[in-house]
């Protein structure tokens, strides 16, 4: 028997922002347009010395869903 | 190499955490609230095809370990650290589907045709969606499988 287990974010289709499933607003980009097909986690802590941050082109510190789509 | 090695922040190390498996996210999110009161970590990464490992970008093992330290479902942490290289590959996810041409043969893994061949008639990839033809059926049958639904086997 399978446990399916809902995920605890939603990600931004935009800007790939990890949110809140209550959060209706992207806080990063301000779309509308969030989808629960996402995998992998990039957490952004010090967005001017991180590396990750420069590789994936993210600005903003925060948490961001690397792949959209299952 | 100086070219390359001059553009990126050399102070920036990447540790790598053993955890169990299934609590990756948990982990990093406990060692993000932690990461606020430490300076010295820049970002932490969960690859979505590396189950049981999470990446801490830093500027060094001390800031990793000071965070780390009584972290639930942390395992350990794999000695050393692992390159910008290596990092930048497990970035660059890729959809099995890219890798699917018309012609190659696939198994449907999921489903009402589970365990059955089939050949690949074309590849949506902004559907996520393969149009295969089911090898094993007594007459055509074309169909569209999600992309998870198939294993890529041969290829055509």
């Amino acid at each position: 028997m399978s446990r399916s287990t809902r995920k605890p974010f939603k990600a931004c289709t935009k800007c790939r922002m990890l949110v809140p499933h209550e959060v209706n607003i992207c806080p990063s980009c301000g779309s509308t347009s969030f989808t629960d097909a996402w995998s992998g986690v990039v957490i952004i802590v010090d967005a001017e010395k991180s590396e990750l941050a420069k590789l994936l082109g993210i600005e903003k510190p925060g948490r961001y869903a690397l792949k959209i789509g299952t | 190499m100086a070219s390359t090695e001059s553009k990126r922040n050399l102070t920036s190390q990447f540790a790598v955490l053993r955890t169990i498996s299934g609590k990756e996210l948990n982990v990093a999110l406990v060692l993000e609230l932690r990461a606020s009161s430490e300076p010295g970590i820049y970002g932490i990464l969960v690859p979505s095809d590396l189950k049981g490992y999470i990446i801490v970008e830093s500027d060094g093992i001390h800031s990793v370990q000071k965070i780390v330290k009584g972290v639930k479902h942390v395992r350990g942490r794999i000695a050393g650290s692992i390159t910008y290289e290596e990092v930048e590959r497990l970035l660059k996810v890729k959809s099995p589907l890219e890798e699917l041409q018309p012609g190659d043969v696939v198994e449907v893994v999921a489903g009402p045709f589970k365990g059955l061949k089939a050949t690949v008639r074309s590849v949506n990839l902004a559907k996520n969606e393969v149009e295969v033809e089911i090898l094993e059926a007594a007459y055509p049958l074309k169909v569209f499988l999600p992309g998870d639904n198939v294993k890529p086997v041969g290829k055509g």
